[in-house]
């Protein structure tokens, strides 16, 4: 398990490499410019070339990717473009908003889908059952931006109940629909797979087996179903992760959250090489971490895929 | 004899192959909520192909008419108007063909290559099938949407630029489900009878895996619509796709956003439109997979 920890994190660095080439790439062969970005349009244009000679931007790809690579390595990121601080200054300072946003998001998405999943499942074909299903599948193809809107004219405009936009002293409030645009489609796919896992584990072997022993009903639903029916729903807790952080880029623009999504943004608008690059590779680097604290949650849970990572057989089909 | 024989087998073949469809449909028919999402998209398709009939473009959905600014639904304007006095309805009419045609596009481009890829790697594996893959881990690294932000705003603003963006980000996610579907029919008994048989490569792939393949492709490929489309609205929410005065679903939002105090038309019907095909695109995707899904195969 150690080995595989260990195997799965060195692997962590062929991918910060292939992210920043390909960040890098992506930034560097489309128009524009950074020095025209940062010298605004009254610079003329032998200020601009000026600029860019300065900084490098007329060295071949290669040249200036490998010498990003080579001050990555010592530490050094580069400073923004726009704001001349180190990179991940900026990051940092931002990233508490949007991690507060993501982790909150992620927990409600559960505690509201898990519930009515496990209801669903266990009162197969009833109206909850029904309505929940409908609920479910409209919340999984509302666009987020839109719930979003929806919700500022509902709660701020039409009763007045909740802030729209981050701004003064920031109170739990001005987190609700946030986090609520940002959970509902999460808290969909979550319905939608407990319940399907549910029914799939209620007819397997042993939970006649229980039943048959006279186990209640409860102890069935939580013990021999349950424990089985969520492993799926771990993984998609993992996946959920990489979308709510593509979903914050949106959601962060509308209500004015100064997180590390709006940075993103921000610094991808103004050609900002540098910030672009790390906010990135950060969001990539936590991506690929929280996938794999997702996989050893799984073998801790279920010996099943513990056995089969003690086996070294790594190899799977998905 | 030997004549007569060949003559015979295409036409067995064809039936067999109608006899699925058909099996497919009688099934996909049974369910409910996927008639429900077929019936839904159908609607929406016809008014978007036909909106030119309907409504009409310069009159209705370009003309500013200040006379006529943030009206409530109607008869005459069913949706309402926007901050310019155009129809709502007709604009979001014109706004869908666009969006449909993006996501449309995107998601064959994407299905194209992905299933390409995924076919390849999977049926020749070793080290080509673990690079590729891997470089498939680097891309999906980055999530989905914000890749697609960062070409599309590196490419600039418009809706080739869009879809090229679209389909890059799709590629890695679509190339993994094709590859495990293939790789679950590679390791088959049928596949290994034809190869010990003797049978070539290209045989195989096209006549034993392909065709078993095809349906995870066809239930991908509607679910992956939906998603672009709700994709498509959000990049052109943030400005990088159709540039105006010609509407598109999440040109719309964006313009209808700094309007919303004085009238939410303009948010809620391209918005509930939007969610209206990506709920119909589930539904029916939803109801192939289980016509298609071989398990439930009694």
């Amino acid at each position: 398990m150690l080995k595989y920890t260990f195997k799965r994190l060195l692997l962590l660095l062929p991918i910060l490499i292939g992210v920043s080439f390909i960040v890098f790439g992506i930034m560097s062969f489309t128009p524009g410019d950074p020095a025209t970005e940062i010298l605004g349009p009254t610079a003329t244009k032998e200020q601009i070339a000026e600029l860019n000679e300065e900084m490098g931007m007329n060295d071949p790809f290669l040249v200036r990717y490998f010498r990003y690579v080579f001050h990555a390595v010592t530490g050094d990121f580069g400073t923004s473009y726009r704001t001349q601080k180190p990179v991940f200054d900026e990051i940092f300072s931002r990233f508490g908003v949007t991690f507060r946003l993501g982790v909150l998001s992620i927990c409600v998405a559960i505690l509201i889908g898990v519930p009515i999943g496990i209801i669903s499942a266990v009162k197969q074909y009833s109206f909850i059952d029904f309505t929940s299903t409908i609920i479910a599948m409209f919340f999984a193809a509302v666009p987020q931006f839109w719930l979003a809107l929806m919700l500022v004219i509902f709660f701020s405009l039409q009763l007045r109940w909740l802030p729209s936009t981050f701004t003064g002293v920031i109170t739990p409030k001005h987190f609700v629909m946030p986090v609520l645009t940002l959970s509902l489609g999460t808290a969909a796919s979550i319905i939608r797979l407990t319940r399907s896992n549910m029914l799939e584990t209620i007819r397997q072997d042993y939970v006649r087996t229980a039943r048959a022993k006279g186990a209640s009903e409860t102890t069935i639903i939580f013990k021999h179903s349950l424990r089985n029916a969520l492993l799926p729903v771990i993984t998609v807790i993992g996946i959920s992760f990489g979308y709510l952080m593509g979903g914050t880029v949106l959601v962060e623009s509308i209500f004015g959250i100064p997180g590390l999504g709006s940075l993103t943004i921000a610094s991808i608008r103004s050609k900002d090489i540098p910030q672009t690059t790390a906010c990135i590779l950060f969001l990539a680097v936590l991506n690929v971490m929280i996938m794999l604290a997702v996989d050893l949650l799984y073998g801790y849970i279920d010996p099943r895929v513990k056995a089969r990572y003690a086996k070294g057989g790594k190899k799977s089909a998905t | 004899m030997q004549k007569g024989v060949k003559k015979v087998q295409p036409n067995a073949l064809a039936f067999r192959k109608e006899g699925k469809a058909e099996e497919t449909w009688r099934r996909f028919r049974k369910s409910k909520l996927a008639m429900v999402g077929l019936v839904t998209l159908s609607v929406v398709l016809l008014f978007a192909l036909f909106a030119g009939v309907v409504t009409d473009y310069e009159e209705d959905a370009i003309t500013h008419k200040f006379t006529e600014r943030f009206l409530a639904p109607s008869w005459e304007h069913p949706f309402g108007t926007d901050d310019y006095g155009r129809d709502i309805f007709s604009r979001v009419l014109f706004g869908s063909r666009v969006s449909l045609t993006i996501g449309f596009t995107a998601t064959l481009f994407s299905a194209v290559i992905a299933s390409t890829i995924g076919s390849l790697v999977a049926y020749y594996g070793g080290r080509v099938d673990d690079i590729v893959m891997r470089i498939m881990d680097m891309l999906m690294g980055i999530p989905t949407l914000l890749l697609a932000i960062a070409i599309s705003a590196s490419l600039g603003p418009g809706v080739r630029n869009l879809i090229i963006a679209l389909t890059i980000s799709q590629i890695p996610g679509f190339t993994r489900v094709t590859r495990s579907a293939i790789l679950n029919i590679v390791d088959m008994e049928y596949v290994e009878a034809a190869k010990s048989y003797g049978c070539s490569s290209a045989y195989i792939i096209a006549k034993h895996i392909l065709p078993n393949a095809i349906g995870t492709v066809i239930v991908q490929t509607t679910m992956s619509v939906a998603t672009q489309i709700l994709n498509t609205a959000a990049l052109s929410f943030l400005g990088l796709g159709q540039q105006p005065p010609a509407p598109e679903l999440g040109s719309m939002l964006s313009d209808a956003k700094s309007f919303m105090r004085v009238s939410m038309y303009g948010v809620l019907f391209p918005g509930l439109t939007i969610a209206t095909i990506a709920l119909s695109l589930n539904l029916v995707g939803d109801g192939l997979r289980d016509a298609l899904d071989p398990k439930l195969k009694n």
